[in-house]
């Protein structure tokens, strides 16, 4: 398993094959950063495709574009804040969630700061269809709890 | 924390469409105000008390700026004493231990001191770690003395209280971080309150009152120390203070004693003096081998013997990387001053790890140029030099600054690639006029 002498890991790619049947490579240091997918290749050995049943290849080329960065020691401010200029809500979402998935830590963090951004001030319904949260609450329920967390509804945005 | 922090692990199938896993909620939850984890509880009755184990309580300055001057809202008539309410609320609610609470008082919201006696009072059963109160009203409040039962408390930070120390106080046994601003204290209460935290790694002081010495013998594992204070008070005593790294020391009189002592371990010095004091007299020549960050306030460049102990300073300091300085003069900017140019000139090439040099100076700028003309010869490292001239408002600010470039092009550089850029600005606003490259 360990047999492969550390220094090896500096510069040797691993395949990772979405669940849609698409191989992607990253490098040996990024794939450590990724602790899923560290896991499968202790125990499957490195040479091998590592199949990723979860994450799809629409985020997968996303996630490696962050860890390149990563390695490199390259994330700033500014480039965390281009990444995820231009995907909506939902694109985030499915990001974050395959990140929990890897147990990509750095990625998770700062995705789930940026949804709670993108969340901050967004009216109930909003973050119920975000979450696909059903509300089983009465009507009368509701509105008493709402009544009683009255104060925190101040600067509720509009939802779109 | 009642929620599981189980990790999702590989095999898990993951309906993309239905409710997040629950670390993924926590993850969230993290970085929601409070008022957004409020309304999760709406959400639906699985949520509904999720947010009340949320370890964190934090009713900052964004929090009361909401609910500042609208009149617009009717559901808040005489919204001002509701808001203690609300924090009241929130507190009942709670479930679980509090690891953080954040208060910032509002200068437009009243409350009242039996409010917050009844929170800390809360708060110090609930094995409270990281407090800030932050008291931004225009009258002090007394410090509940519940403040002093809470055991566990790592990070305290305080503003704007007056604070005594109860006498059954058995000190904060895991205090790190003390952060201590415009406190007045009962006589004693100082003193107390530092040597009952045996732990202390970071110790702020900033224009406090009620205090005439401080001394650090009795905190052995201080890595970081910032005082500012006025003349009031009469010692400090940092000769033990072996573990210190990061200094501030804003001094008004003589008093400090064991400066030189720790200075050889220190790696960032800030540092500003009464008018009438110099460095000359307080640093004294030491290898300052471990300096990576100096700020120097109130230089005085007019008196020859302070520029060269400048110079020395600089000299030994061979790993520092950042230089700030702000120099101070009321003298007039016309009167002719010989030119100090030969002695500084330095061969040994010291100074080869600095990196930035930022440089603040009054109307007197000649003086400066000499040092920065050591300064440029000898840092072959450099990345930028800046120097902000404030001239105030006197008309014929062009040619000067026209001249000051033009001085500065020719000097020797020692780093081709130093960046140098002279900046113009007012007294009293921060915008820039001029920009000389």
């Amino acid at each position: 398993m360990a047999q492969e002498a550390s220094s090896s890991t500096s510069s040797k790619t691993i395949s990772l094959k979405t669940g849609d049947g698409e191989i992607f490579e990253i490098e040996a240091s990024a794939a450590k950063q990724m602790k899923t997918v560290q896991r499968l290749i202790d125990d499957l050995g490195d040479d091998i495709t590592i199949p990723l049943h979860n994450v799809f290849s629409k985020e997968l080329p996303k996630i490696i574009e962050y860890y390149k960065k990563d390695i490199t020691g390259e994330i700033t401010k500014d480039f965390e804040a281009e990444f995820v200029k231009d995907l909506n809500d939902d694109e985030v979402k499915v990001l974050f969630l395959a990140a929990n998935y890897l147990d990509a830590n750095k990625l998770f963090e700062f995705l789930s700061q940026n949804i709670a951004d993108r969340l901050e001030s967004k009216s109930v319904e909003y973050v119920r269809k975000y979450f696909g949260v059903e509300n089983d609450f009465t009507p009368e329920e509701e509105s008493k709890l709402r009544e009683e967390r009255a104060w925190s509804f101040r600067g509720i945005k509009e939802d779109e | 924390m009642t929620l599981s922090n189980k990790k999702a692990n590989c095999g898990d199938q993951i309906d993309r469409i239905s409710d997040f896993p629950s670390n993924v909620i926590d993850g969230i939850l993290e970085h929601l105000n409070i008022r957004d984890r409020a309304r999760t509880s709406i959400l639906s009755k699985k949520w509904r008390y999720i947010w009340t184990s949320f370890p964190r309580l934090e009713f900052d300055k964004e929090f009361f700026d909401l609910y500042d001057g609208d009149s617009d809202q009717e559901d808040f008539v005489d919204h001002k004493p509701n808001i203690s309410r609300f924090i009241t609320e929130v507190l009942l609610l709670h479930n679980g231990p509090i690891y953080k609470f954040t208060l910032f008082m509002h200068r437009h919201f009243n409350i009242k001191i039996e409010f917050l006696v009844k929170w800390i009072l809360f708060l110090s059963r609930k094995g409270v770690k990281h407090i800030q109160l932050v008291n931004n009203t225009y009258h002090s409040y007394r410090m509940p003395s519940h403040l002093f039962s809470c055991q566990e408390l790592t990070h305290v930070r305080i503003r704007h209280f007056n604070m005594s120390v109860p006498p059954n106080f058995r000190g904060f046994k895991s205090l790190l971080h003390l952060h201590l601003e415009q406190i007045k204290f009962e006589l004693g209460a100082l003193e107390s309150l530092i040597s009952g935290c045996p732990l202390l790694e970071e110790l702020c002081i900033l224009n406090c009152s009620g205090y005439e010495c401080v001394d650090l013998s009795a905190s052995p594992t201080l890595k970081v120390f910032h005082i500012e204070y006025n003349h009031a008070i009469k010692s400090i005593c940092l000769e033990k203070a072996n573990s210190l790294i990061d200094l501030t020391l804003i001094v008004y009189r003589d008093g400090v004693s064991g400066l030189n002592n720790i200075l050889p371990k220190v790696q960032r010095l800030t540092m500003g003096l009464d008018s009438k004091m110099l460095y000359a007299d307080v640093i004294h020549p030491t290898p300052l081998i471990c300096l990576k960050y100096l700020k120097l306030s109130t230089v005085n460049l007019e008196q020859r013997e302070e520029l060269l102990h400048i110079v020395s300073v600089l000299k030994s300091a061979s790993n520092l990387v950042e230089l700030v300085m702000e120099t101070c003069c009321d003298k007039d900017y016309k009167t002719e001053v010989p030119d100090h140019a030969e002695e500084l000139d330095c061969s040994s090439y010291c100074l080869n790890q600095l990196l930035t040099v930022n440089i603040k100076v009054k109307t007197n700028f000649k003086h400066v140029m000499s040092l920065i003309r050591f300064i440029l010869a000898n840092s072959s490292s450099l990345k930028t030099l800046t120097l902000d001239i404030d001239l105030g408002y006197k008309k014929s600010d062009v040619p000067i600054l026209f001249g000051i470039s033009r001085d500065l092009l020719w000097m020797e550089r020692a780093s081709q690639r130093a960046h140098v850029e002279v900046l113009h600005q007012r007294i009293d606003y921060d915008f820039k006029d001029y920009r000389y490259y």
